[in-house]
C-alpha cells in the first residue's frame, strides 16, 4: 500500500529564536517543499559523537548533510508513539556509508538513512535502517514529500 | 550562520587523533527530546526498532548488540513504574544501574524475541555497570511525581 501525500503543516517548524542564543551548529538544507532552511544541531549531541568514533563524525557531517538537502529524499510528518509527536524524518540515500574508522563501506539493498528533525527545526537523531514500506506507514502519521 | 562547507570543516575537526577502546559505554541523554542513546562499541550499525519507544543498534558486520535509544525516555520509565512501582525507591536514591530497566521490560514481555533483545541489553548494561542519575531523567517530572502516578494507578 504506498502512502499518501499530504500537504505539510509548518505552523510549528521555525528554528526558535532562542536557539540561536545557545550553543548550536546550523547546516542548510531544503524544507519538505523544497525551499532552503537552516537546520540546528546541539552542540552536546555533536560531541557525543565525535566521541562515539571518526565514522561517526563522517556520517553526521556528509550523510546527515546529504540527506537534508537531497530534493528527492522522502520526509515524513509526525512520529507515531503512544500519541503523535511533532517533528519531521527525512529518508534518503547518500552516496556513502562509513564504518568506525571513516573509511566508506558498501550500502546494503533497502538500507536507508533516517534524520530526524524537531519542531524547532533542530536535528536530533540519524541513523541507519532497513527499510519496509509497511513499517514507514505504522511509523509516521503523514508522507509531506 | 554557518554554510555547509564550514558545518562540515567544523565537524571534522572534532575527530579525535585517537579512540581509547576503553571509552565505552558512551552514553547521551537529550533532555529537551527526552532521548537517552547508549552505546557499546563503535560498530557500523542499522537501527532496529522494537517497539514504538526502543531502538536497538545492531552491527552490520557481526549483527551483535551495539547499543540502543530510547524515544520519550520518562514516558517509557514511568510505565515501567507502573508494572513494578518498588523500583522507584532505587530512583529516589540518584545513581541507578539502569540495566534494571531492561530487565524489567523483559520479565514483562510476553514476546520470545523481545524477551531475548531486553535480555541481551541487561547483560551489555551490567558488563559495563552502566548507570544514571535519576535527578537527570527526571527533571521536570520528579520521582515523586512517579510514585503517586504509580499509585494513582
Amino acid at each position: 500500500m504506498s502512502i499518501v501525500l499530504k500537504s505539510l503543516e509548518t505552523s510549528k517548524l521555525c528554528i526558535n529564536s532562542t536557539l540561536i542564543n545557545r550553543s548550536h551548529h546550523f547546516l542548510n538544507g531544503l524544507s519538505p517543499g523544497r525551499e532552503k532552511w537552516e537546520f540546528a544541531i546541539t552542540m552536546g549531541k555533536v560531541t557525543h559523537t565525535s566521541n562515539i568514533s571518526k565514522g561517526a563524525l563522517n556520517t553526521l557531517a556528509d550523510c546527515v548533510q546529504s540527506v537534508i538537502a537531497d530534493s528527492n529524499a522522502r520526509v515524513f510528518q509526525g512520529i507515531k508513539r503512544d500519541g503523535i509527536e511533532e517533528g519531521l524524518c527525512y529518508l534518503g540515500l547518500p552516496p556513502t556509508r562509513y564504518n568506525a574508522h571513516g573509511d566508506k563501506i558498501g550500502i546494503a539493498n533497502q538500507d536507508e538513512f533516517f534524520v530526524f528533525v524537531n519542531h524547532d527545526r533542530e536535528i536530533y537523531h540519524w541513523l541507519w535502517e532497513t527499510v519496509s514500506a509497511s513499517d514507514l506507514e505504522n511509523r509516521f502519521l503523514r508522507r509531506v514529500r | 550562520m554557518q554554510t555547509n562547507t564550514a558545518f562540515t570543516d567544523s565537524i571534522l575537526s572534532l575527530s579525535h587523533a585517537c579512540y581509547s577502546p576503553q571509552r565505552f559505554p558512551l552514553s547521551y541523554l537529550d533532555k529537551k527530546n527526552d532521548c537517552l542513546e547508549i552505546l557499546f562499541a563503535d560498530d557500523a550499525y542499522n537501527g532496529e526498532r522494537i517497539d514504538g519507544r526502543v531502538t536497538i543498534y545492531r552491527s552490520i558486520e557481526t549483527r551483535e548488540l551495539v547499543g540502543v535509544l530510547i524515544k520519550g525516555l520518562s514516558i517509557w520509565v514511568s510505565r515501567i513504574l507502573q508494572h513494578f512501582p518498588g523500583v522507584s525507591i532505587d530512583l529516589q536514591a540518584g545513581k541507578f544501574k539502569f540495566g534494571l530497566f531492561f530487565q524489567l521490560e523483559q520479565f514483562v514481555s510476553t514476546d520470545p524475541h523481545l524477551q531475548l533483545v531486553y535480555k541481551q541489553l541487561y547483560a551489555e548494561a551490567e558488563r559495563f555497570s552502566f548507570q544514571l542519575d535519576s535527578n537527570e531523567i527526571f527533571s521536570e517530572r520528579t520521582t515523586k511525581d512517579l510514585n503517586s502516578e504509580c499509585a494513582t494507578n
